[in-house]
């Protein structure tokens, strides 16, 4: 299991967060923009020093003595733009993460992750001439080559236009099906949810009011959206 | 002054003054820059003031400054001699601190700039993708900020050539000790040595052209990728 617990002051917003989830399968968070979403990624990737705790499948990555920095947590983070290092091409750019990780840690094989996420024939290019989606396919497959415990992935598909979303999910649910490694995906879109989550957990002004498993929670959604103050249609983006 | 047509002496000191200047202000400049570009400090507009302010004052008012802080009475002239038994003003080493913090904002301002553009995100993705803060400085910082590097070296490095007023000042234009360019132009002006003026400020005027062609073509190909 994946367990944890933040809380954090900034400025108006209180952010109070006590979580359990699978460590397998995607997890969606679901919630309106501030609920407070991305601030738990960043506190789980390290990249925000809340206070709390967090154990990865036994391992403490956090508790009140010790606070691992982010490049010592074996996480993998997608952020919700591709952000590619624009220094080096593609190739070099899937190098970056898996070089750092000790041979022996690496369970994820990069023949196996390029041919999963199609990008065999683009890997000698820079960045600058990629398509949205491909970039933001190269990004997924840099996280996944650290041979993560967990991969984060912040609205994934947010800045993509609707083409590039239609030609990513696919892959995505490839992933879910094809690599073991639980991930934490940050979602504004209902389609998403119905096509990915496993597990869900909806997120209200900086707390977790709902959580649980998608196919008993997408039953009585309605109800749930309307629980937490979702009136607009959440088919956001398709 | 001296027979031969041109002044090696004054070229190599002049060249040694902006090497060393321009390595000091890159180790120097680089952390204060980062420091600069991501600090919420209260004091950062004061020190920005600071680090500019060769930009707008006269250069022998900065001379002048440095003379009596770097002279016998002045405190850093007695902390130096305190320390070697030599006097600091009107020496090479004089030279140098006085080159550095004349061409300070030529170094700090194009790093700062380069930092703040690059903004936080490149660093976050390396840290996730295990890169120690030391190692993403040196894998993600610099290539990222390459041009900013580029540009800050090649300005100190020009400015620091063509500085006339400061080290006439603190370093006196004594032949093969703190005789830069400038002053040799000058002086050879003075004793109407028009063929060796002519051959140094030419020389300058192309050597400055050519640095500043190469470093717009190369910020150009930066920039465009």
């Amino acid at each position: 299991m994946i367990q944890g617990q933040f809380q954090l002051q900034q400025g108006e917003f209180h952010f109070n967060v006590n979580f359990s989830f699978p460590n397998q399968g995607i997890t969606v968070i679901f919630g309106h923009s501030g609920s407070g979403k991305t601030t738990l990624l960043r506190c789980i990737a390290g990249l925000i020093r809340a206070e709390g705790c967090l154990k990865i499948n036994g391992e403490i990555w956090q508790d009140e003595q010790i606070f691992l920095p982010t490049h010592q947590r074996p996480v993998g983070y997608v952020f919700q733009e591709p952000s590619l290092f624009m220094h080096l091409n593609v190739e070099k750019n899937l190098h970056y993460g898996m070089k750092r990780v000790p041979i022996t840690e690496q369970k994820v094989q990069l023949d196996n992750v390029v041919e999963l996420l199609g990008i065999t024939r683009f890997l000698k290019r820079h960045p600058k001439n990629l398509s949205g989606g491909e970039k933001q396919r190269v990004a997924i497959a840099r996280a996944l080559l650290t041979s993560p415990k967990i991969l984060l992935m912040d609205e994934p598909l947010a800045a993509l236009d609707i083409h590039s979303k239609a030609e990513i999910l696919p892959y995505l649910e490839k992933l879910h099906a094809e690599l073991s490694i639980p991930v934490l995906y940050i979602s504004h879109s209902l389609q998403e949810v119905k096509r990915l989550a496993d597990y869900l957990m909806i997120m209200k002004q900086g707390e977790i009011t709902e959580h649980g498993k998608a196919t008993n929670m997408l039953s009585h959604l309605d109800s749930l959206l309307k629980q937490v103050g979702w009136h607009d249609s959440p088919f956001v983006g398709f | 002054m001296t027979d031969m047509p041109i002044n090696w002496e004054a070229i190599s000191l002049t060249l040694s003054l902006a090497t060393t200047t321009t390595i000091v202000l890159l180790i120097l400049g680089t952390p204060f820059a980062w420091w600069l570009a991501h600090t919420k400090c209260w004091c950062k507009t004061l020190l920005e003031v600071i680090v500019a302010l060769p930009l707008v004052l006269p250069p022998t008012v900065l001379g002048f400054y440095l003379l009596i802080s770097l002279g016998p009475h002045g405190w850093v002239g007695q902390f130096w001699q305190f320390l070697t038994g030599q006097h600091l003003a009107f020496t090479f080493t004089a030279l140098v601190i006085g080159s550095v913090i004349s061409s300070m904002p030529f170094v700090i301002h194009p790093l700062q700039n380069a930092f703040t553009a690059m903004g936080t995100r490149p660093l976050e993705v390396a840290a996730t993708l295990r890169a120690s803060p030391i190692d993403r400085f040196f894998t993600v910082v610099i290539p990222l900020s390459r041009a900013g590097f580029l540009t800050a070296a090649t300005l100190s490095f020009a400015h620091t050539i063509g500085e006339f007023g400061m080290v006439l000042m603190i370093g006196g234009g004594i032949p093969g000790k703190t005789q830069v360019l400038s002053i040799a132009i000058y002086e050879h002006v003075e004793m109407l040595e028009f063929t060796q003026a002519h051959i140094l400020a030419g020389g300058m005027l192309l050597f400055s052209f050519s640095v500043l062609f190469l470093l717009y073509s190369i910020n150009k190909r930066f920039y465009t990728g």
